[in-house]
C-alpha cells in the first residue's frame, strides 16, 4: 500500500541488474589459488590459473574489481555474434534469440570488465543497435495490441519490464471496453504484417 | 485505470459529468437546479444533471426523466473519430471521454455504435500515447505532437505519463 505507483507496477532497473548478477553463471580466469568454496547458491571452484572456473557473476564482478581474476566473455557477448544477431533482427520479424537478461548481463560485464572485452566499444553500440531494433518490433506490437492477448517470443526481461507499467494498463481498458475488435477494413489494411499475426481468438499462433 | 472503483478520484469525477435530460414531471422546490429564479421545475424544461443523478431517476420506476445523449458522444463525433481518430481532440469533448462514455453506454439500450466508437479511438490512439512516452522530441511532426498531447482525456495522460516515466527509467543501457 505504501509503495509509490511506480515500484508497484514494475521492478526498477537496478532490482533487475541485482537480479542478473546473482542468477547468471560466467567463466572466469583467476589469478589465485583455492579450493572449493560454498556459498548460498551452491559450491564453486576450485581456482587453479590457468584453467578456467565457473562463479556467479556478482562473485567474478567482484573478483574483477579487486584484480583478482579476468572475465571470459560469454559466447554471445562477441563482435561476431552480435553482428549476426544484429542482421537477424532487422532482417526477421522475430525477436532473436538473445539470453533473457542479456541487457543486464552486458551493462555489467561491460562496466566492470570492459578490457576483458575485445573492442568494448563497438560492442556496445552494437547491443544498442540490437535494442532499437528490439524497440521497434514492441511498437509494433502495441499496434496491434487486442483485448484476448499477445505472444511476444524471446522479449527480454528489460523489454519486458520497461511495458509492463504500460501494457498492463492498456489491456484492462481494453478489456472495460470490450475488446478491440474494430473492423478489418480500418485496422488491417495500413499496418504492416509483423510476427503478431492473430488468429480469431486473438492468439499468436505462428 | 479504475473505471468504477469506489475509491477512485477520476471515477467520481466522471460520475458528474453532466448529462442533458428533459424533466416529465412537475417538481416543486427544486427550480434552483436549472440555475433560474424560478421555484419549481416544470414538466418539460430541460436540465443538465449530473450521471449519477440522472441515471437514477431515469432508471427508476416512475418515469421522472428523458435522457438525451451527450455532445460529447454524438453522431458527428464518431464519425470524426472513423474519419482520423488521432485528430479528433477528446479532452475537448470530455476530460472523462472513456470513462463517461462507458457510462452512457450502459444507460442505452442500443449502444452497440457508442462502444464501438469508443473501442476505435482508444486501439488507434494508443500507438501514438505509445510513442510520445518512448520517442517524445524526437519526432518530426511536433505540431501534431502537441496538437495530440493537448487533445488527450484523463485515461490516455495516465497512460502516457506511465509509459514516458517508464522508458525514462530504462534508457540508460
Amino acid at each position: 500500500m505504501s509503495l509509490p505507483a511506480e515500484k508497484k507496477q514494475s521492478l526498477t532497473p537496478s532490482e533487475l541488474s541485482f537480479i542478473a548478477t546473482s542468477e547468471t553463471v560466467i567463466e572466469i580466469v583467476p589469478n589465485f589459488s583455492m579450493g572449493q568454496i560454498r556459498l548460498l547458491s551452491g559450491i564453486w571452484g576450485p581456482f587453479r590459473p590457468p584453467s578456467k572456473s565457473r562463479v556467479p557473476l556478482w562473485l567474478a564482478l567482484d573478483l574483477k574489481r579487486r584484480k583478482r581474476c579476468s572475465i571470459v566473455a560469454p559466447e554471445w557477448l562477441t563482435v561476431d555474434s552480435l553482428q549476426e544477431r544484429l542482421k537477424e533482427e532487422t532482417s526477421n520479424g522475430r525477436y532473436a534469440d538473445m539470453p533473457f537478461r542479456y541487457l543486464e548481463t552486458a551493462k555489467a560485464i561491460i562496466e566492470v570488465a570492459g578490457d576483458d572485452l575485445d573492442n568494448a566499444a563497438l560492442i556496445r553500440s552494437l547491443l544498442m543497435d540490437i535494442r532499437q531494433a528490439r524497440q521497434t518490433k514492441s511498437r509494433e506490437g502495441v499496434i496491434k495490441m487486442n483485448d484476448t492477448g499477445m505472444a511476444m517470443t524471446g522479449i527480454s526481461q528489460l523489454e519486458i519490464n520497461e511495458l509492463r507499467p504500460f501494457f498492463v494498463e492498456s489491456f484492462g481498458v481494453m478489456r472495460r471496453l470490450g475488446g478491440a475488435h474494430i473492423p478489418a477494413t480500418l485496422s488491417q489494411s495500413q499496418i504492416p504484417r509483423s510476427q503478431f499475426t492473430l488468429d480469431e481468438d486473438g492468439w499468436d499462433m505462428s | 485505470m479504475d473505471f468504477d472503483s469506489y475509491y477512485s478520484i477520476d471515477s467520481i469525477i466522471a460520475d458528474n459529468q453532466k448529462v442533458p435530460s428533459e424533466f416529465l414531471t412537475d417538481v416543486p422546490s427544486l427550480g434552483w437546479l436549472q440555475g433560474g429564479l424560478d421555484k419549481d421545475i416544470k414538466e418539460g424544461s430541460k436540465v443538465d444533471l449530473p450521471y449519477w443523478m440522472s441515471s437514477t431517476l431515469a432508471l427508476s420506476e416512475y418515469d421522472f426523466l428523458n435522457l438525451s445523449i451527450p455532445g460529447a458522444f454524438s453522431g458527428r463525433v464518431s464519425n470524426a473519430l472513423l474519419a482520423s481518430p488521432t485528430y479528433v481532440k477528446l479532452a475537448n469533448l470530455n476530460h472523462f471521454w472513456y470513462s463517461f462514455g462507458l457510462r452512457i453506454s450502459d444507460l442505452l439500450e442500443d449502444n452497440a455504435k457508442l462502444q464501438q466508437s469508443l473501442r476505435l479511438a482508444f486501439s488507434q490512439r494508443l500507438i501514438e500515447i505509445f510513442d510520445l512516452g518512448q520517442y517524445e522530441g524526437n519526432v518530426e511532426d511536433k505540431s501534431f505532437e502537441s496538437e495530440f498531447k493537448a487533445g488527450m482525456d484523463e485515461l490516455e495522460k495516465q497512460l502516457l505519463e506511465h509509459c514516458s516515466r517508464s522508458a525514462a527509467k530504462h534508457k540508460r543501457l
